[in-house]
């Protein structure tokens, strides 16, 4: 487990993620889908997580490493609460997701090269395609409840009021202050 | 959806009804009592007009949820209920005319069916309340007209309409249509009739069906379906597989994701056929990361149409059982490439497979397996319930039939139209989606997704066909078509596909792992305005050897974008080479850009 990030912060302990595994039936081809579910309830998968996904379903734990370190949906690191996905697809990118992705890093204070915004409320990716090109440019956000929200015709006023939402949710929710 | 009534004596599965299609539509067949009778024709007309004889239809898909459908939605629930009006409510999937999202369909009986576009959560009761007073003069078009409704002559049916009227709706013809989430829906318009004569015939029939009509794969490949499905019949194993593909990894490509959402019954129906046709039992859909509606939809599907005895054990009394598994991506763009989603259905990294052997020979757990791509198994839906021969007439001599295709970019009427095979390119992005926005000007049309590649304006008078468009550098690929405007760079375009290759290549070979961050770095210097004229030449000599050494088509296509941009729009190119010009305005080329070398 060289390198992989022990389990820090979160509410939900590793017992909890165990407990949402039961539902999946323990055989190997069933790793991507443990992960998954891993992921979306504990929201990364620190080492221990991967450790239990890889147990429930039979796999060693290199191969369940193996698998985490692929996936986009997957993150051995914490993120933030909201993940929000900037479509980087060809209409998105031709109708102005680049600008939007530049105005959304810089507006939530993210440097180059780093994801997560410092208060720990953002995680900030490029993703390859929603198949919304019609109303593109399209950003989603996955919301801490696993809901999933959709958001075409993105414009930096669109984005900042998103943003703003988010930020009053959080708040209201006692995650900032 | 059950026994018709109490003398019908059939019972999924162990007595089913071997009419079973055909009596929902037509029924009751295997006997004549009136009153039955009576209730089946109450039952069609509740589900056109609903309980109360006003239904309005709200479309609910992915792209109408991303410009407001779940509020338009919510408006049309509050008002119902507040008014006390008695309608019912009805989720849809999406036409495809995506420009008119979020959209809803007013429909009562002997009155014209309304269709209004772009609505928004204050104009539904406006909408409502007009069109129950016969007035229908705001709607953006009618599905016909009957001639009491005022306005309706100054309102278009949709057959008048270009967008329309030039498409050949086969597989989509429910889409936008049907709830979705009701098998009885799908039944009624003729749903699993194809599935019902199949069954009827003997697996080498159905092969040759589809033989005859022509069809070919609409993943991207264009490979004869029959030949596949031939050849996993032919082998002898004790399990075989049939895997749908509806992992549409492809950027800007959507029509998949469109007709599942909208009608998963004919996913449904497809792979069942394609499970008897060669032998399987167990079917497998791939849906991709950001197919959460589709997976519900389908499972959905599944659910039903195992209730009804349409899928499960002794399936419409032939004895024949299938049973279908739906498995989710966790995203990678290689996951979509056929054998590297039988890896990740097997639980591990999608990376593609040495080939040979092919799937067709050892697929999933080495067994013989049939992958196709969503469509195609639509397709052949369609073509047992119509038979070949009016399947054959529609399309080109080599391909039979229709492609869905997803129209994006710069463009007046973006969305998903069905059209024949061999339609040209400017019809589709001229007529159907209607040219470039005012204002503007078209360059180039992306033909294909990113393995595609670029077609100049003044070249799209060609069919999109299988055996055409290779010959231009381009190829049919998912059905991709993006328009690019005159304000576009092409080298920066040719540098974006790049980096996303950069980003999604899994690594397993050398000559996409290495050739695509070369070929990179080389766009990098000449979009920052120190390439030079040799740059051109490596990129080309890159680029053939990534066509000609990758593992995967997805490798092989990488480098088409570049090489079709260089073969089309040299100039540009030039301009940021010897001029240091970026013609847009676009790439950094007189400005100081910081490189990473790695």
């Amino acid at each position: 487990m060289i390198g992989h990030t022990a389990c820090v912060g979160g509410s939900v302990s590793a017992d909890i993620v165990l407990n949402n595994l039961k539902n999946i039936e323990r055989k190997p081809q069933n790793l991507v889908k443990a992960l998954r579910v891993a992921q979306e309830v504990k929201g990364y998968l620190p080492a221990e997580v991967v450790e239990a996904a890889a147990k429930h379903v039979g796999v060693p734990y290199s191969r369940a490493f193996n698998v985490a370190t692929f996936y986009h949906l997957f993150s051995i690191e914490p993120l933030g609460k909201y993940r929000v996905f900037v479509c980087m697809g060809t209409t998105c990118y031709l109708k102005g997701n680049k600008e939007n992705l530049q105005y959304l890093k810089s507006l939530l204070n993210i440097k180059e090269g780093q994801h997560t915004s410092s208060d720990g409320l953002f995680t900030v990716e490029e993703m390859r395609c929603l198949g919304c090109c019609s109303h593109a440019p399209v950003i989603a956000v996955y919301m801490p409840n696993g809901a999933r929200k959709v958001i075409g015709r993105a414009t930096p006023e669109v984005i900042q009021k998103l943003i703003d939402e988010l930020r009053k949710e959080a708040r209201e929710r006692g995650w900032v202050k | 959806m059950n026994r018709c009534c109490l003398k019908c004596w059939h019972k999924p599965p162990d007595n089913p009804c071997p009419n079973y299609v055909q009596c929902r539509i037509k029924g009751p067949l295997c006997h004549d009592d009136p009153e039955c009778r009576e209730l089946r024709a109450r039952r069609l007309n509740e589900l056109e007009f609903g309980r109360y004889g006003v239904k309005v239809r709200v479309a609910i898909a992915s792209c109408t949820l991303a410009v407001g459908a779940a509020e338009v939605y919510e408006a049309i629930r509050d008002y119902v209920k507040e008014s006390g009006l008695a309608i019912d409510i009805s989720v849809v999937g999406c036409h495809g005319l995506d420009f008119i999202d979020p959209w809803i369909e007013v429909v009562r009986k002997g009155y014209p069916p309304a269709i209004y576009a772009n609505v928004s959560p204050e104009e539904v009761e406006d909408i409502i309340s007009r069109y129950l007073s016969g007035d229908v003069s705001k709607a953006f078009a009618l599905r016909y007209r009957t001639g009491n409704a005022k306005g309706e002559f100054h309102v278009p049916t949709l057959d008048e309409l270009v967008f329309w009227r030039k498409q050949v709706r086969l597989v989509s013809s429910n889409c936008g249509l049907i709830n979705p989430e009701s098998i009885e829906e799908y039944v009624v318009r003729g749903g699993y009739l194809g599935l019902a004569r199949a069954l009827r015939m003997r697996p080498e029939e159905v092969i040759e069906e589809i033989k005859l009509a022509k069809l070919r794969g609409r993943g991207g490949a264009g490979f004869p379906t029959w030949i596949k499905w031939k050849a996993v019949k032919d082998q002898v194993s004790d399990v075989k597989y049939v895997v749908a593909n509806a992992e549409e990894g492809d950027p800007s490509a959507f029509s998949n994701r469109l007709l599942v959402e909208s009608d998963p019954h004919i996913l449904v129906e497809g792979m069942i056929i394609a499970g008897y046709a060669i032998g399987a039992s167990k079917g497998y859909v791939f849906v991709g990361t950001e197919g959460d509606l589709a997976a519900e939809r389908l499972k959905k599907a599944i659910e039903e149409a195992k209730k009804y005895g349409l899928l499960g054990e002794n399936i419409l009394g032939s004895g024949f059982a299938f049973d279908i598994e739906i498995v989710q991506d966790a995203g990678r763009y290689t996951s979509g490439e056929e054998t590297a989603l039988l890896e990740e259905i097997e639980g591990k990294r999608s990376t593609p497979r040495v080939r040979p052997p092919y799937p067709v020979t050892k697929g999933l757990w080495g067994k013989p397996t049939v992958i196709n791509n969503v469509e195609t198994l639509a397709h052949a839906a369609v073509i047992l319930r119509d038979g070949w021969d009016r399947y054959a007439t529609i399309g080109t001599e080599k391909s039979g039939g229709t492609k869905m295709v997803s129209v994006s970019g710069s463009i007046k009427r973006p969305g998903v139209y069905e059209v024949p095979i061999g339609t040209t390119i400017r019809t589709i992005i001229e007529d159907i989606a209607g040219g470039a926005p005012e204002g503007l000007k078209l360059k180039a049309v992306e033909v294909g997704g990113p393995a595609g590649g670029f077609l100049p304006v003044s070249e799209i008078n060609i069919p999109l066909d299988y055996d055409t468009l290779p010959k231009l550098g381009v190829a049919m690929g998912s059905g991709v078509l993006v328009a690019v405007d005159e304000h576009k760079c092409m080298v920066d375009l040719a540098r974006q596909f790049m980096a996303f290759f950069v980003s999604e290549s899994c690594g397993k070979c050398v000559p996409c792992r290495v050739g695509t961050k070369t070929m990179l770095s080389i766009l990098e210097r000449i979009s920052s305005g120190k390439g030079s004229e040799e740059d051109l030449e490596l990129l080309k000599e890159l680029g053939e050897t990534l066509k000609d050494a990758c593992l995967c088509a997805l490798g092989n296509g990488a480098p088409i974008p570049v090489l079709s941009s260089i073969r089309y729009f040299k100039e540009e190119f030039s301009a940021h080479i010897r001029e240091k010009r970026c013609p847009a305005g676009i790439c950094p080329v007189s400005r100081e850009v910081v490189r990473y070398e790695g």
